[in-house]
């Protein structure tokens, strides 16, 4: 066992491997504010990479309702259940046990295994409501709440598919940080499926071995952005790559979002993964359960998010406006302009949407304008 | 006269020990460690486990006990011995292996694994780790698969076959062997179809367990009333370096283990012997069971040593009683 530095949990923490950060991390940053749950993204996904037999219960990309919902099924409480206590020190240190350190005598990392029916229904409890019915609701915590939860592989700095595997059959890449699963060198054994705490390592049972998302690397080679970032209608996904907190840039949108403005936060940090996804949280819900979700830094991340300065406001404008990797933004008077990695101007936003009023009646050609044909 | 009687006691003792040794016959019980493959002049059985030769080799049964060296870890084991027995013709070297396993198991979904057994030789003479060898000592390892069966008895594995109650939709371009991933990198796990039920595998050490790109290994295994049989066989001799390779009256080692999938067994969760001998017989009275040294027939050898042995041991019992008066 090695010690390694996991920045989300502020400490060192047992894992089977050396830290070994790679040169530049993939990494999606998304607004849970702003999403529909239409699931193109998950249709994205599923029509790109797993359409084929055996993947019929496979959802690389998959958007769940939180407070009920999950993909598959009780994903998360049934293994936060086995983790015990999950206490943050005041200095947002985590003080429980990650899953490496609870790890079962036998075993290298603390899992659950769902059954066969929880994978099989990925919308059980979609738009399921938690709290109780009133005439109305209002900030900061809506009485009546839902939101939805987009949940892709996370490819983790310390995946816990990887420390589970007896054979290393997956390995991290080090030019992009994507987690990959040998497809010759695994044997089907599924520690991994068992051992990722997101659920995100799924068997397939016709070629007997284990697949899961692959960052779309293929496109990510190509600086273009990864199916389900690109589909989405909603314009909530913003991909980049991801620094660590001592070598961010405050010009890279990712790097700004997480170690600056700090209103991205991780999935679940207690489980100690290091997960490369990251949440604005949504405005509405419970503080308490969404603490639990992101970790303690979520009142600040709210604040910042609900009165945000100019720089934010304009990078939240570029989200989906470009197929291509923003490598760097700047926010000039009253636009947002994005930046590829050689530097090229890919997109420029206006800060303000352009609002013409016009009157209902049109004096030049004498007709009274309708609102549809 | 008592001391005579000592002397004449002492040589009989001497004659009978001499005569049971002559006919192998064990004088005091130990523990069965060594298998000794029977040399058989035929075709040896290898997909029939129950075939009447299998009766010409002698069996031992051999304690196995969970896995507990390295995670994941089986301290719970389901097999707790195995009967093992082997023949060889001089051409081909087979074994039979039996073991308790209450329920036939051939894998399928998430949450099915498969029965299997596998035997485990040295690449070259010695014994390393038995859990796996060691990258210094390589080993290796023939691995019966029911699974690997099922797919020649059946065809590779079907969404609609594992969950017959699903809806399938129409897989448009989805049964290319590109999408089909295990397959098109060519893992073993994957073959669209397959001839042998029987894995060839190197190792040295855990974890780095490789498939061979071609398995030497054949083989058939039968499940009835809780018990598996399978045999796994071999040619003796293979043109793979990291093969083990048998000549007849050679002495190497082999340990065996067995996983049954009805206790989720797999990988490291698995029931495993430690090392033990193999004798691999050849055809009675051949050259090759000389005792060396002398190029004799082991059985005259054997003879005239002990006639020496006799000889002179009565000549000291003589001796001493003679002293003694």
């Amino acid at each position: 066992m090695a010690k390694v530095f996991n920045w989300h949990i502020n400490r060192e923490m047992d894992y089977p491997y050396a830290e070994s950060r790679p040169e530049k991390q993939f990494a999606i940053i998304f607004n849970i504010n702003r999403c529909i749950g239409c699931q193109t993204c998950t249709m994205a996904c599923r029509n790109t990479w797993t359409f084929s037999p055996g993947q019929e219960n496979m959802w690389w990309n998959n958007v769940e309702t939180k407070p009920y919902g999950g993909y598959p099924h009780n994903w998360d409480v049934k293994l936060l259940e086995k983790l015990g206590p999950q206490t943050w020190s005041s200095d947002k240190t985590y003080t429980g046990q990650t899953i490496f350190e609870k790890a079962p005598d036998g075993k290298r990392v603390l899992g659950h295994m769902p059954t066969e029916e929880d994978w099989a229904h990925p919308n059980i409890y979609e738009d399921t409501p938690a709290g109780d019915f009133v005439e109305s609701t209002i900030l900061p915590e809506h009485s009546l709440w839902m939101f939805y939860l987009q949940r892709t592989c996370n490819h983790c700095t310390y995946p816990g598919c990887l420390a589970a595997c007896p054979r290393k059959a997956i390995y991290k890449r080090k030019d992009d940080g994507v987690v990959l699963v040998d497809q010759s060198r695994c044997r089907g054994y599924r520690e991994c499926v068992e051992a990722c705490p997101y659920k995100k390592a799924m068997y397939r049972p016709t070629t007997r071995v284990t697949e899961k998302c692959i960052a779309c690397y293929p496109r990510n080679d190509l600086d273009l952005g990864s199916r389900c970032v690109v589909a989405c209608v909603g314009k909530i996904r913003m991909q980049g790559w991801l620094h660590s907190p001592d070598k961010s840039d405050p010009t890279n949108p990712v790097d700004y979002l997480v170690h600056e403005a700090k209103v991205a936060l991780p999935l679940y940090p207690q489980f100690g993964t290091e997960p490369n996804l990251y949440y604005i949280p949504p405005r509405w819900a419970p503080r308490d359960f969404l603490k639990q979700l992101f970790g303690p830094s979520v009142t600040e991340a709210l604040a910042k998010y609900s009165d945000p300065d100019k720089k934010l406001f304009g990078l939240l404008r570029l989200f989906g406006t470009t197929q291509t990797i923003i490598s760097r933004f700047e926010v000039q008077d009253d636009v947002a302009i994005g930046f590829d990695r050689a530097d090229r101007e890919l997109v420029r936003v206006p800060l303000e949407e352009p609002f013409w009023e016009r009157p209902e009646y049109d004096k030049k050609h004498d007709v009274v304008r309708l609102n549809e044909p | 006269m008592r001391k005579r009687r000592i002397f004449v006691l002492l040589t009989i003792i001497f004659l009978i020990s001499v005569v049971l040794t002559w006919l192998n016959v064990s004088i005091a019980t130990a523990v069965e460690t060594e298998i000794v493959s029977e040399y058989v002049e035929s075709d040896l059985p290898l997909a029939d486990p129950n075939a009447t030769l299998w009766e010409q080799a002698i069996s031992i049964d051999v304690p196995l006990s969970g896995q507990i060296a390295m995670p994941p870890k089986n301290p719970q084991a389901s097999a707790s011995s195995m009967r093992i027995r082997s023949l060889n013709n001089g051409s081909w070297v087979a074994f039979l292996l039996e073991w308790e396993d209450s329920t036939q198991d051939f894998g399928g979904g998430l949450l099915d694994f498969k029965d299997s057994a596998a035997i485990q030789f040295p690449s070259e003479e010695g014994e390393p780790f038995y859990c796996m060898g060691y990258s210094k000592g390589l080993v290796e390892i023939l691995h019966w698969r029911s699974d690997f069966q099922l797919d020649i008895t059946e065809g590779a594995p079907e969404a609609q076959n594992i969950y017959p109650n699903m809806w399938m939709n129409n897989y448009s371009v989805g049964d290319q062997a590109t999408f089909l991933t295990g397959q098109g990198s060519g893992n073993i796990m994957s073959l669209a179809s397959r001839i042998t039920p029987v894995e060839d595998l190197v190792a040295g050490g855990a974890g780095t367990l490789t498939t061979q790109p071609h398995s030497d290994g054949v083989g058939w295994g039968e499940w009835d009333s809780g018990t598996w049989k399978a045999v796994i066989g071999r040619p003796m001799i293979t043109i793979d370096v990291e093969d083990a390779q048998f000549v007849s009256g050679m002495s190497t080692s082999l340990a065996v283990a067995a996983w049954n999938g009805g206790n989720k067994e797999v990988n490291g969760k698995k029931a495993i012997s430690t090392w033990l001998s193999l004798k691999i017989n050849g055809p009675k009275g051949a050259a090759s069971e000389t005792a060396g040294g002398f190029g004799l027939p082991y059985n005259i050898v054997f003879t005239v040593s002990w006639l020496v042995v006799l000889v002179m041991g009565s000549a000291v019992a003589t001796w001493v009683i003679a002293r003694r008066k």
